[in-house]
């Protein structure tokens, strides 16, 4: 692999993608920021007064890393799918296959896309918190290391779906019905410890569970789930590289991309 | 040297369609060559297979004596691609689109802006450079598309189609433009379905039929087997009756009109003898159609 020339296509992708995030900051950016604003106002304001703490902090302060995670994780599968099936369905994607573009290039550039957004909605999620609550963050290392995992790994799942979304349809379906649901049961309004024992043992099968976990414990320094930090970003790191290895063969092979 | 190489060329698609029935030929280094055929003939699967966009079954492609199989990202370098339908991003600007795709083949900002302006100015969308690519009329999307494949300064064009759909003025600027980027040494391999546009443009051409080549020779060589040609000439004054066109084969349309048929043996200029000696003149002469869209008609259709 040519890794200058490679290296400039990279980049030349993540300028390409920042600009489009940054000139269509109505649709990429804002609607995150309100929807999360809402849940930090009703649940965290309002309620959250009347419910006292929640593994040892107040309840808005429990809820802010995992409405950020929400937030990062379906923006960075979002812009993934977007990137993937609007170059399809406009034909642009012709324009980095006839590139000499190597095809781990083409994948860390869609996967940038999703991690860029992810990153830069999760941010702007963070900053808006600081007007309800300001919180000193306990690990920001670790934080940011399970940010970046967390977006890529969806982001890489973003890829592949936008590899074989055929239609408009297909674009939101796991988000609407995988991640926003397993979000909401993987503990961004309680704690997996509140559960009747049952449903404990059922919640760990959610793999958003451990995601939103690792980053409230980097967060408030607290532990609600039965697993380490460092484990989780094992686990995660040990997901994007298996996803990665799936995803570079696709591409490779232009699975959803041409003929 | 050869610009191009394929032996063997086969392409069977899922559907067991075969698209390509193991094609050879080869286009020498700046060369102006045609790849002709009707719709369906493999035209594109080729040009898809050159590109990298097809997977071929089998055969082997070499670009300036690379090996496609071996070393497809050199291959792709060497290759700048112009295709049939627009396949830019439709929402960026003009200068975005050209400092983008050469990014995508490793040019640096820098270089690419300096290159974008010079494109740009070369094919008349300086002015549109801030343009939006959608609002651009037809024509400024084809020559768009071909500053684009020209941004990483390749040394074979491959244009599918160019001119599909452009009124005549825009379509004889781009041949001009064209034959200018061939002059400075750019290896160039067209398809059109405008046989007036191959003839005029280029040295040498493969006809495709059915996945197979049924004629890969020079254009002066093909044009040569042509049985002859039937012109229609416009005369000054009605054509009185009796005059003996000797052996030449006359057919007036109406009173001011003929319609002449030349053989290959003979010439225009013993016509014209002919005419003069009859008191028959002439005002204007023109082809009633064109040689190589008769010649590849008859090539086709003997085939099928």
């Amino acid at each position: 692999m040519h890794i200058r020339r490679n290296g400039i296509a990279c980049q030349t992708y993540m300028r390409f993608e920042l600009r489009r995030t940054l000139k269509l900051w109505k649709q990429t950016l804002l609607p995150p920021i309100i929807s999360t604003s809402l849940y930090f106002f009703i649940f965290g304001k309002l309620l959250g007064q009347r419910m006292g703490s929640v593994s040892e902090v107040s309840y808005l302060e429990f809820i802010i890393p995992g409405l950020i995670m929400m937030s990062m994780l379906n923006a960075a599968f979002h812009a993934a799918v977007f990137v993937v099936f609007l170059a399809k369905f406009t034909k642009s994607i012709e324009e980095i296959l006839v590139s000499p573009m190597h095809p781990f290039a083409i994948l860390l550039s869609f996967m940038g896309a999703g991690l860029l957004r992810g990153l830069l909605v999760g941010g702007s999620v963070w900053i808006v918190s600081l007007f309800f609550v300001s919180v000193d963050i306990t690990h920001p290392v670790w934080m940011s290391v399970i940010a970046v995992l967390a977006c890529s790994v969806f982001a890489v799942l973003g890829v592949i779906n936008g590899l074989y979304a055929k239609t408009f349809d297909d674009t939101v379906l796991v988000p609407t019905f995988v991640i926003t649901p397993l979000s909401y049961l993987g503990g961004i309004f309680y704690s997996v410890s509140m559960l009747p024992p049952i449903w404990q043992k059922v919640a760990l099968f959610n793999p958003l569970v451990y995601l939103i976990g690792s980053f409230r414990s980097a967060f408030h320094g607290t532990q609600d789930i039965p697993v380490s930090m460092v484990t989780s970003v094992g686990l995660m790191a040990l997901s994007l590289l298996v996803l990665g290895a799936v995803t570079y063969r696709l591409i490779d092979r232009r699975a959803g991309l041409a003929e | 040297m050869q610009a191009l190489r394929i032996e063997g060329l086969k392409k069977t698609y899922g559907n067991n369609v075969e698209a390509l029935k193991g094609i050879d030929f080869s286009v020498e280094a700046g060369d102006f060559f045609a790849i002709l055929g009707p719709n369906g003939a493999g035209k594109s699967t080729t040009i898809g297979i050159l590109t990298s966009l097809v997977r071929k079954t089998a055969g082997r492609v070499q670009v300036f004596g690379v090996d496609l199989d071996q070393d497809p990202q050199t291959v792709k370098s060497l290759i700048g691609v112009v295709p049939q339908e627009f396949n830019f991003q439709m929402f960026e600007t003009v200068e975005n689109i050209l400092i983008t795709q050469a990014g995508y083949y490793g040019i640096p900002y820098r270089v690419a802006r300096t290159r974008a302006k010079h494109y740009m100015e070369q094919v008349g969308l300086w002015e549109k450079r801030a343009s939006i690519a959608r609002a651009l009329s037809g024509g400024m999307k084809r020559r768009l598309m071909i500053a684009r494949a020209l941004m990483h300064e390749p040394k074979m064009l491959i244009l599918d189609e160019p001119t599909a759909g452009l009124d005549i003025e825009v379509r004889r600027s781009m041949w001009q433009f064209l034959r200018d980027i061939n002059a400075k040494g750019t290896t160039i391999i067209l398809t059109t379905h405008y046989l007036e546009e191959a003839e005029t443009l280029c040295r040498n051409l493969a006809i495709i039929h059915e996945g197979a080549i049924i004629r890969n020779s020079s254009m002066r060589a093909l044009l040569k087997e042509t049985e002859g040609a039937i012109y229609i000439m416009d005369l000054d004054a009605p054509l009185s009756a009796g005059v003996n066109w000797g052996a030449f084969a006359v057919t007036p349309t109406d009173a001011n009109t003929l319609e002449v048929k030349i053989s290959k043996k003979a010439t225009l200029s013993e016509f014209f003898a002919q005419a003069a000696l009859q008191g028959v003149v002439i005002k204007s002469v023109r082809n009633k159609e064109n040689r190589l869209e008769s010649l590849f008609l008859s090539l086709t259709q003997r085939s099928v």
